[in-house]
This record gives structure tokens, C-alpha cells and sequence, in this order.
């Protein structure tokens, strides 16, 4: 009875090794060399990086969704001919913005790494275990996160350009009707550890590779205060860094909040972004020395993603 | 998506814990995980299941003190006493009855009754404004309403006697597994077995998984893929025609059938890992041979409350049966038989439209039901005198056999193109414009070829299945019989296709709502 028994937990126990190992086997077998081409639904044309020509990218602009809408590439590209891209995911974890990161430095040398700093102040409990969660599965099970991947089991998959560099270009306007102004505080936002431990190794990362970097908070009415400002700013200041708090500067770039927001005030759109996108592109062009590659003939495709970027959305008037 | 985790992530933790249990202290753990379901997925709206289980219990409650005082000697010859409880118990039934309807008429039907007194009031130019109410609809209410209801009118025919253990009661209509989407339980086949607790059962556990393995499977991989194609088209119905119609009514009802009996599948395969043996609610719908053998097969238990409930109640009442009494006076024939089965079954096709929502296409549908399965039965004498004129065997004759599993499968398709279809000028519109011809691309309708390809062989091995279930009986139990390598093959296999083929995540596939979790 007991050997029947011992014999039946032995062959369940072995049932689920044999299937995990499978599932795994398969979760292997989809997955691209380069993770970052796995698409998701908090990507929207990140993957395209790869796209790009190696050393080809004067600038990446990292974040969450506060980037995803509010800076883009190619207005900076139109204004001042500098090459960048958009490294932005929904509701991206600091965790997440440094691996992008390291797996794109392996392929380009960028002058400056543009840095929106209010995903460091995620609340901890809640986008730390989800995303925590959702990435322990994903490396447990990593058939969740390839299985659309079979339909190019028999082909390599192209990367197709992205015309917009994976910002989301939205025109809508949806104003916003609330306080115009933060008020301002002596109070200051303490960063939560382990998040400073990922800021600190992105900006470790720059320095060890001679990369610049700045920190910039998109213009948010939802989720950004003066405390967090005061907090990210003695940070940058203690490691020399400069921050543009957009939302200080919200005069200074003409920005209007009954016209430059596509969500009442959450995100930027169309007409926002480029305020901000000329704004960060003036600085870095003139802070680090970057140079107009317009008319280059090795930058012949960024011409050509112009033309049809503003065939697709117009030309944004400011 | 959220809804299938919380389910999943509550069996697990309820199946871990219920096995720890001594079994005299199971129900418990089935409660208060039942309970927390509920309230995760309803939050405050739990209220409102709280309200039906207390006036269902204290209904039947009252009903059965009365019953109990005929019994009484001083009670036992008084015939005037036995009318007086008669009515008192009527009073009680009707309130009780009347105050859980009334809820889930304000909640899921406040909008449609509006449009149609709006409707009424402009016929005359009146203007009139219904007042709009935002209304959220409490979880399974339409299925734990009619077990509630089903549970007092059994108390009512003193068919059962009113339960004293309110934990019972509660049980019984708050079951989790059930509470989504049925099926819907009546108390006699359910309330005691998940009171009185199971013991861990291989078996159980194995087929309850296998099933619910095969319930991803119809959801993710074949329901959740042509939904993909079919909300294509039934956004937008004028922009197609030819087969690309022809395909909205195809993949619609196979969409609805996969999604809905997958559900039934998660739904009836949990409960059996916790021990317990739930109604089936689908028996191969498509092989049946008329519209009453498909109402037969497909949502069975509702079937099955409307007939207990709906029709004995309609066709015994005494108004109904005095007026056919008239009329069979006056002209006695096949006809006049069949007046007391006709009203009563028109009330059952009312109900069963109205059931799956606040709008006029089902009420359509419900009646396209009623009119065919009508007309089969008026004409039935006739048919088989013709028969055996012609020299058929009305049972065993395969061509006339065929026939008719080919006339039904007719009559199942045009039926869930109404209910699928946005408006029910979307449906006429979907099926006149099948003759008609459509130049576009196949693989541009929302699935490509790859998708195409998976979408087929998934029906076919659905088909497959279904064929071995009716031919064979329970295909668990075919697989069973086979050697361990072939089950376990077959088992990774069916794991394999949900996790590689399902349509989900990726930012590409989008998990559907279950369609019957909305009525």
C-alpha cells in the first residue's frame, strides 16, 4: 500500500518536472538573443532601437510614460539634427530602466543619457510586487512572455524602423483645470533605497563609460510635487548632475495646460512634448557639444523617418 | 484577466486549505473563500447577495413553520386553516420572490425599461426623462437569483423541506466555483454535499485539473482567437459581406460555445478538485437534432429551471388551464391540445431572452426559439403521418437523420447571429449580405494565416473531442484507459497549446471578458 502510494507522489512529482522542463525548454527555444526585442504591452516600439545603425545615437531619453509622451525624437531631430531615442515603458521600474539601458550601451555610444527621474518615486509596495511578480514569472516560466513568438519560428524576425523612436505621439487635447503652480516646500522626499541603489548605477554606468547624464521631470500634474522636487535636486546636486524640473519651468517653455495635455494634466501631448523635446534638445546640444547631422549621408534613414514621421502626424505647430 | 487570476489564485489557496481541514469543518473554508471571492470581485456590492440569501432563508423559513402548524393535531382536519396557510404562504413566496426580482430588475434592467417608457412616452410626443442612474451589477446575479428563487418555490411545493442551517443556505447559492456563470444549482442536488464536505480523491483532483486545462484551452486558444476576427466585423457589420459574414456567423457561435463551455469546463472541473460533482450545463450541443435537443444540450440547468419553474407554474395555473378548457370545448383538436404548452412555453422563451440581457435582440432570440420549436411541435402528427405514408422510419432513417442535424445546425447559426451581432438589424444585415460578393483579403479580418491555421486545427480537435464525449462517453476516462506515456503526452501537450497558442498578453492578444459573465 505504501510502495503504491510512494510510487503514485513519484510519478506526479516527476509528471511536473518532465512538463516544467518543457515549458522552460520552449520558453528558451522562443526567446530572442537580445530580450529587449520581446514585445509587450507596456512597449510600444522600443524594440526598433535595435533598428537603429550601431553608434549612431547621440542621445537616449530613459523613463515611463511621462517620456513615452513627452519627449520625441524626431521634433529634436528636426530642430537641431541630433539623433536620440526613446527609452520609455509604461509604468518602468528603476530596475528596468538600467537593463534597457546596459543592453542598448552594447550597441550604441551616446554623448547623453536624458534621465526622467519620478520613476524613483514608485510607490514601493505596489509597482515593486507587481512588476517584481510579473518579472519572477517571466524568468520562472519564460513561455509567458515569448508565446506570441511562434509565428516566426521559421523566419528572423526584422525589426522594423520606428519613425517616431517609440514615443507616443497623441494631439488630443484634454486640458487641465486644476492648480497651476506647486507649491512650494522645505520638505524633502526621501528616495526609496533600492531605488536609489538603481540611480546611483545608472549614473555609475555613465560615468565608468563617459556618457553624460541629466535628470529631467517631464511636466505632470498627478504625480509630481515640490517635496519629490527638493529631494531628486539635493540628490543631483550631491552627485553634480544637472535636474530640469519642466515643472518649474512651465513659463519658461510657454507651457499652457488648457492646451499642451492629452489626459487633464497627466501626460503631455503633441503640442507639450515638443516644448519639452526643444527645450532638452537645446541643452544638450549646447552643453555637450552635439553636432546637426542633417545632410550627413550616414544619417540618410533619420531623413527618410522624418519625412514619413511628419507625413504621418503632421507638422506639430507650436 | 484580473478575474480568471483571482479565481485561480483563490481555488488554490482554498484547495490547500480545505484538504488540511478535518472534513466536519470543511464548509467552512469553502464560505469564507466563497465569501472573499465575492467580495474581491464585487467589493461592496456583496450587499447584495448578503440581502437575497437572508430573505431566501427567512422565506422558506416562515413557509415551513407554516407547513409544520398543519401538521399540528389541532390544525390536522381544518380545512378553512389549510386555505388561510395556502394563502399566507402565497403572500410570503410572492414578496420574497417579488423583492429579489425587483433588484435585479433596478440593477440590470433599469436602463431597458427606461428606453422603452421613453420610447412610449415620445410615441404620443410626450417628452419624458428617465432618470439616469449609474448601476453596477453584482457578480453571478442572475444565476444565484434564479437558484434562490428555484430553492424557495421547491420549499413552496414542499418538494424540500426549508433549511434551518443558514451556512447551508448561503453555501450553497455563494459557491465560488459556480457564482460567475452557473451552473445553476438547485438546491436539493448540491446544498448537503457541499455541507457535508469530500474526501481528497486522485481521481477527483486529476479529472477536475484535466478539466480545467480543457477549459483554458476552448477559452484562450479557440474563443479568445476568433474573437479576434468577430468583434472585427461586428464593429463595423456594412463594411463586410460574402464570406467574410459568412465567417462572423460561424466563428460567433463557435466563439460563444468555446467561451461559455470553457467557462462551464474551469467552473465544473473546480468544484470536482474540491470533491464535488456540479450539474453539466452542455451535452455536444451541435449534434443535436432539433431546436428542443439543442436547448437540451446547450445551457442545460437554465433549460432546466425554466421548465421546473417557468413552465409547470404557467401551464398548471389555473387561468391557463380554464381558458384552454374553454377552448378545447369549442373546437377539440391537436391545436387546442397544445394552447397550454404554447403560452407556457412562450413564457419560457420570454424569460430565457430576457435572462441574457437588458435588449431587444434577445428578447428576439428567445422568441425565434419559441416560434420554431412551436411550429415542430404543432406539426409533428403531421409530419410523422406523412412518414409513415412514405414509407420512413421517422427514427432510423440516417438520410432523414442527416437532415435534420443539418436543418438544426441552420437554426443554431442564424439564432447566434442575432444574439451576437450588436442590434438585431446588424444580424439581418450579417446574414442577407452572406449572398452577397466581398473582395477583401481573408487574412485581413483579424487573424492572419498563422493565426488561421491554429484557429482550424483548435476547432477541429474541439470537434474531435466533442465526437469521442458522445460517442464514448467522458473523453477523461478514454484517456485514462491509455498507457502513462500516452496520457502524459497528451497532457503536456494540451498545456503546451494553451501557454504557446493562447491568445493572450504579448500586447497583442487580448483577453475577452467571459460573454455569460455579463448576464
Amino acid at each position: 500500500m505504501l510502495d503504491k502510494k510512494k510510487k503514485s507522489i513519484i510519478l506526479i512529482v516527476l509528471f511536473f518536472v518532465i512538463t516544467y522542463c518543457i515549458l522552460y525548454a520552449i520558453g528558451i527555444a522562443l526567446t530572442p538573443e537580445n530580450k529587449e526585442l520581446i514585445q509587450t504591452y507596456r512597449t510600444v516600439e522600443l524594440k526598433s532601437v535595435f533598428a537603429e545603425d550601431d553608434n549612431t545615437l547621440d542621445a537616449l531619453v530613459v523613463g515611463h510614460s511621462g517620456v513615452l509622451y513627452g519627449s520625441s525624437p524626431m521634433e529634436m531631430y528636426d530642430a537641431y539634427g541630433i539623433t536620440s531615442y526613446n527609452l520609455a515603458k509604461t509604468t518602468q521600474a528603476p530596475f528596468e530602466a538600467y537593463h534597457t539601458l546596459t543592453e542598448v550601451l552594447k550597441h550604441q555610444t551616446p554623448k547623453v543619457i536624458v534621465l526622467n527621474i519620478d520613476e524613483f518615486t514608485y510607490d514601493k509596495f505596489d509597482n515593486l510586487a507587481k512588476i517584481a511578480g510579473l518579472d519572477f514569472l517571466n524568468k520562472a516560466f519564460p513561455i509567458f512572455n515569448v508565446h506570441t513568438r511562434w509565428k516566426y519560428i521559421a523566419e528572423d524576425q526584422v525589426i522594423p524602423r520606428s519613425i517616431t523612436k517609440n514615443y507616443c505621439c497623441y494631439s488630443t487635447i484634454k486640458p487641465y483645470k486644476g492648480h497651476k503652480k506647486m507649491e512650494p516646500t522645505d520638505k524633502v522626499h526621501h528616495i526609496f533605497k533600492p531605488w536609489e541603489k538603481y540611480l546611483n548605477k545608472i549614473c555609475d554606468l555613465c560615468e565608468e563609460r563617459g556618457i553624460g547624464i541629466i535628470f529631467v521631470e517631464y511636466p505632470t500634474k498627478t504625480f509630481w510635487n515640490y517635496k519629490r522636487h527638493n529631494g531628486f535636486q539635493i540628490f543631483a546636486d550631491n552627485r553634480g548632475i544637472k535636474f530640469i524640473d519642466f515643472n518649474l519651468l512651465e513659463e519658461e517653455i510657454g507651457l499652457d495646460w488648457s492646451h499642451d495635455t492629452c489626459d487633464k494634466g497627466d501626460h503631455m501631448n503633441a503640442y507639450g512634448a515638443k516644448k519639452c523635446s526643444l527645450y532638452v534638445a537645446k541643452y544638450i546640444t549646447e552643453t555637450y557639444g552635439l553636432v546637426n547631422h542633417r545632410g550627413e549621408e550616414k544619417y540618410a534613414k533619420w531623413e527618410e523617418d522624418l519625412q514619413k514621421y511628419r507625413e504621418t502626424y503632421g507638422e506639430i505647430e507650436i | 484577466m484580473a478575474s480568471i487570476l483571482i479565481f485561480f489564485t483563490t481555488l488554490i489557496i482554498t484547495l490547500c486549505i480545505y484538504y488540511a481541514f478535518p472534513k466536519k469543518y470543511r464548509y467552512i473554508v469553502l464560505i469564507v473563500a466563497s465569501i472573499a471571492f465575492y467580495a474581491i470581485m464585487s467589493k461592496y456590492l456583496i450587499c447584495f447577495i448578503a440581502f437575497t440569501i437572508t430573505t431566501v432563508y427567512f422565506g422558506a423559513r416562515w413557509i415551513q413553520k407554516n407547513n409544520d402548524s398543519l401538521l399540528l393535531p389541532e390544525h390536522s382536519e381544518d380545512k378553512e386553516y389549510a386555505t388561510k396557510v395556502a394563502k399566507y404562504n402565497k403572500a410570503i413566496i410572492t414578496c420574497t420572490i417579488i423583492l429579489n426580482l425587483l433588484i435585479i430588475g433596478l440593477l440590470k434592467y433599469f436602463k431597458f425599461f427606461g428606453s422603452i417608457v421613453t420610447g412610449i412616452f415620445s410615441w404620443f410626443d410626450v417628452s419624458f426623462l428617465w432618470p439616469r442612474i449609474p448601476l453596477a451589477l453584482p457578480l453571478g446575479i442572475s444565476y444565484y437569483t434564479l437558484a434562490a428563487i428555484g430553492y424557495m418555490v421547491d420549499v413552496h411545493r414542499k418538494r424540500i423541506v426549508a433549511d434551518v442551517n443558514f451556512s447551508r443556505v448561503a453555501l450553497f447559492l455563494m459557491f465560488f466555483p459556480a457564482i460567475q456563470e452557473g451552473p445553476i444549482c438547485r438546491y436539493e442536488q448540491t446544498a448537503n454535499l457541499l455541507y457535508e464536505g469530500s474526501d481528497a480523491n486522485y481521481k477527483d483532483i486529476s479529472f477536475g485539473a484535466q478539466r480545467i486545462l480543457w477549459g483554458l484551452f476552448k477559452k484562450a486558444v479557440i474563443a479568445d482567437r476568433l474573437a479576434m476576427l468577430v468583434s472585427t466585423i461586428a464593429s463595423n457589420p456594412h463594411a463586410y459581406s460574402g464570406y467574410a459574414s459568412l465567417l462572423f456567423i460561424l466563428f460567433y457561435t463557435i466563439q460563444l460555445y468555446a467561451d461559455f463551455s470553457g467557462f462551464l469546463d474551469i467552473a465544473l472541473g473546480s468544484a470536482q478538485m474540491l470533491g464535488f460533482h456540479l450539474p453539466e450545463n452542455f451535452r455536444q450541443p451541435f449534434f443535436a437534432t432539433s431546436a428542443q435537443d439543442f436547448w437540451k444540450r446547450w445551457h442545460i440547468t437554465l433549460g432546466v429551471w425554466l421548465k421546473e419553474y417557468v413552465f409547470y407554474s404557467v401551464a398548471l395555473s389555473p387561468k391557463v388551464t380554464k381558458f384552454a378548457g374553454k377552448i378545447k370545448k369549442k373546437w377539440k383538436n391537436h391545436f387546442t391540445k397544445m394552447i397550454p404548452t404554447l403560452i407556457a412555453l412562450l413564457a419560457v422563451w420570454f424569460c430565457n431572452g430576457l435572462w441574457h440581457g437588458p435588449e431587444w435582440k434577445y428578447i428576439f432570440y428567445g422568441l425565434y426559439y419559441f416560434v420554431i420549436i412551436s411550429i415542430g411541435m404543432l406539426f409533428e402528427p403531421m409530419m410523422l403521418k406523412l412518414y409513415t405514408k412514405w414509407g420512413i422510419d421517422s427514427k432510423n432513417n440516417k438520410w432523414l437523420n442527416a437532415f435534420r442535424h443539418i436543418r438544426t445546425i441552420f437554426i443554431i447559426f442564424l439564432g447566434e447571429t442575432m444574439f451576437g451581432a450588436n442590434t438585431l438589424q446588424d444580424s439581418f444585415y450579417i446574414l442577407g449580405s452572406v449572398f452577397t460578393h466581398y473582395e477583401g483579403n481573408v487574412f485581413a479580418l483579424g487573424l492572419d494565416w498563422q493565426e488561421m491555421i491554429i484557429a482550424c486545427i483548435a476547432m477541429l480537435i474541439l470537434l474531435a473531442v466533442d465526437i469521442v464525449n458522445e460517442k464514448k462517453g467522458d473523453i477523461r476516462e478514454v484517456i485514462a484507459a491509455r498507457a502513462l506515456p500516452i496520457r502524459w503526452i497528451v497532457y503536456i501537450l494540451l498545456l503546451v497549446a494553451i501557454l504557446l497558442f493562447g491568445a493572450y498578453g504579448g500586447g497583442i492578444y487580448y483577453v475577452s471578458p467571459f460573454i455569460y459573465g455579463n448576464f
